[in-house]
């Protein structure tokens, strides 16, 4: 077991910088996740840490020791792909017996290890079948199978998940948990899906444009996402610019106004008058009641009209989209109770559920131009 | 397969339309296969019954028949590895190019097709004469002290016959090479396993149906070329086809061109089959 060290990695191609300038850290045993759009560069930080691209800038070190002048046969590290790479021509057995044969493990142990890595990922008995013969749940387990069986140092994997429909994903979620667990081996995750990120991880690297975005433990990136980019990306759905107004007030809230609108919002945080800030918040945190409907209590702030524009039904709630004139764009909601399109309503923003966000540079294609 | 089933399910017109040339194939393929084995084992004698394979194994007796055999299946091997062992690095090295440049040297490969075999081969017996480029080369090298016999014996037919067939070779390779999902190979060389390792473990196994392919195109087209041993071999290294066409042409003896005809037809079948034979077994995995 090892840890991960990336410091400010960079790699270029052509005159397109895919990573610049990276730096994270997986400590011995954790699980990082690295999560964001397609072109954010995830790939290929992990590329680069697996050794199958040279970088350009930066270092990796696994275990202390600097790797970027071993070649990938020489770092030991296990790799699980989207598509799974098995070698089609190989048995089970020999694909996961692959690395094994390379390191020159005599057969008997061989046979002992490759049956404990297929226990351990939980195949059934198929070690005499061919890739093509298995489901795509199956090749994954085979595939991870195969990654582990030469006891890495480090676990990569490449959006393992993907290709698995939604049932089989929720499953696998829970098996790689427990096969992580159970390894303790150092795992660094490459995905585009914040919920996997978040199910799964010890420490979430958020990727934008080939940089890193935020890095903190999937509760405090929930919480208080470093950015509005970030909170985008994890699902806050009301993003709204805006600038601090006056002095904090005596209730610990500050008075923001939200740009090209004349709403004021009062958020329960401090920040200096003046500042550019982004306003989030999740839909769920939205109350929503009936337009003037008067209810049993006081309005207090963040109190805006608006009239539902459309909905979509989810199963758990409705998810309202709604007009609210005081707004320069839609706010999105979440109620149980049912409004018709055109209904009036009133929202309610409670101070301490509206997050003041870190903006931005605007984003703009893949990559960043050196 | 699944392609196949998609065009082919129900839609009636793919079939029909087919059917036109599978019948011209069919008709030009049995009819000249029956007057080949009603000539070939025509009886010797006025007495004698139909199937008479006097002729056929009579030409296993001459000195001549036999030398022309053993050539043919000689000349054939060595092309065959020739262009394996040549032609494999070739398409290994476009598969890994930049597509801009694939598409030239795709260009160069394919560029013989359409020169015809006799030119190219006028074109070689210049280069391989005495006073040609090679000789010349190899003296100047200091290699040799005066021209050696490069053209009108084997060696010119397997240097001509190697040129010819090479693009075959490659293009079959590259259809599978590069079809090759990258993947693969970083998850070996991430296993553990060194370029050398990948390339015998990953990439050969995985190019072996292009490589039987390219073999079974390569031995047949050696076997059965006509023009190019014929201008480069000359009339002392004589192959199958050039024997046949000697005594179809020279001593316009039918009976024996057609018995030829029929040996070649017959190591034609037997090289298939046992192809068939190796492919079914080193392929069982690729269902």
């Amino acid at each position: 077991m090892s840890d991960v060290e990336v410091s400010r990695v960079s790699k270029r191609y052509d005159d397109l910088w895919a990573v610049k300038g990276v730096s994270f850290t997986a400590p011995v045993g954790s699980f990082t996740s690295l999560l964001g759009p397609s072109g954010c560069g995830k790939t290929t930080t992990l590329r680069l840490i697996a050794g199958f691209a040279a970088l350009d800038e930066g270092e990796v070190r696994i275990g202390g020791r600097p790797v970027d002048a071993l070649p990938p046969w020489r770092r030991n590290l296990g790799v699980v792909f989207q598509n799974y790479a098995l070698f089609p021509f190989m048995t089970v057995f020999d694909n996961v017996a692959f690395g094994l044969r390379r390191r020159k493990v005599p057969r008997g142990e061989t046979a002992e290890r490759v049956a404990e890595a297929i226990d351990l990922v939980g195949l059934p008995d198929l070690a005499q079948r061919y890739p093509r013969q298995l489901s795509g749940g199956q090749q994954q387990r085979v595939a991870l199978a195969r990654a582990l069986v030469i006891r890495p140092d480090v676990l990569l994997l490449d959006e393992p998940l993907s290709n698995l429909d939604a049932k089989l994903r929720a499953e696998m979620r829970f098996e790689l948990k427990r096969i992580q667990r159970e390894t303790g081996v150092t795992s660094i995750f490459v995905t585009h899906d914040q919920e996997e990120a978040l199910t799964l991880s010890d420490q979430i690297v958020v990727m934008n444009l080939g940089t890193v975005a935020g890095a903190a433990p999937p509760k405090a990136i929930w919480e208080q996402p470093a950015s509005a980019y970030v909170a985008d990306f994890l699902g806050v759905e009301n993003l709204f610019p805006g600038t601090v107004g006056d002095a904090a007030r005596d209730d610990g809230t500050v008075a923001v106004s939200v740009d090209d609108s004349a709403a004021v919002l009062h958020v329960a945080a401090t920040r200096p008058p003046g500042s550019a800030v982004v306003l989030g918040i999740r839909s769920e945190e939205v109350a929503v009641r009936r337009g003037g409907d008067m209810g049993e209590m006081d309005d207090g702030p963040n109190a805006l009209d608006g009239t539902v524009r459309e909905f979509t039904y989810i199963g758990s709630a409705i998810v309202y989209q709604v007009d609210c004139p005081a707004l320069p764009g839609p706010l999105i909601a979440t109620a149980q109770r049912e409004f018709p399109v055109g209904d009036s309503v009133r929202l309610h923003l409670p101070p301490g559920a509206i997050k003041l966000l870190r903006p931005d540079a605007p984003a703009g294609g893949s990559g960043t131009r050196p | 397969m699944t392609a196949g089933r998609a065009w082919g399910g129900g839609a009636r017109f793919p079939a029909s339309l087919a059917t036109p040339v599978l019948l011209a194939f069919a008709v030009f393929i049995v009819v000249p296969c029956a007057l080949l084995l009603v000539k070939g084992l025509e009886p010797t004698s006025a007495a004698g019954d139909w199937p008479d394979f006097t002729n056929v194994l009579g030409l296993f007796d001459s000195k001549i028949g036999q030398q022309a055999l053993n050539r043919t299946i000689r000349v054939s091997l060595i092309v065959t590895v020739i262009c394996l062992v040549a032609g494999y690095p070739v398409a290994l090295f476009i598969a890994r190019c930049a597509p801009r440049w694939r598409g030239l040297l795709l260009a160069v490969v394919i560029f013989p097709f359409l020169i015809s075999a006799v030119v190219r081969a006028f074109g070689w017996t210049v280069l391989l004469g005495d006073s040609g480029l090679a000789n010349k080369g190899l003296i100047a090298l200091g290699l040799i002290d005066r021209p050696i016999a490069l053209v009108q014996n084997e060696i010119g037919i397997i240097v001509g016959e190697t040129h010819l067939l090479m693009p075959y070779m490659i293009l079959s390779l590259l259809a599978v090479l590069q079809r090759i999902d990258p993947n693969l190979r970083h998850a070996a060389e991430s296993l553990g396993a060194s370029p050398v390792s990948v390339f015998w473990r990953i990439v050969i196994p995985l190019t072996l149906p292009g490589l039987l392919t390219g073999t079974l195109l390569v031995f047949s087209l050696a076997m059965t070329a006509f023009a190019t041993p014929f201008l480069l071999g000359g009339g002392r290294t004589p192959i199958l086809t050039t024997l046949l066409y000697d005594y179809a042409f020279t001593l316009f003896d039918w009976r024996l061109a057609a018995s030829i005809g029929i040996v070649l037809l017959i190591l034609g079948i037997l090289f298939v089959t046992i192809h068939r034979f190796v492919s079914s077994r080193g392929m069982r995995s690729y269902g």
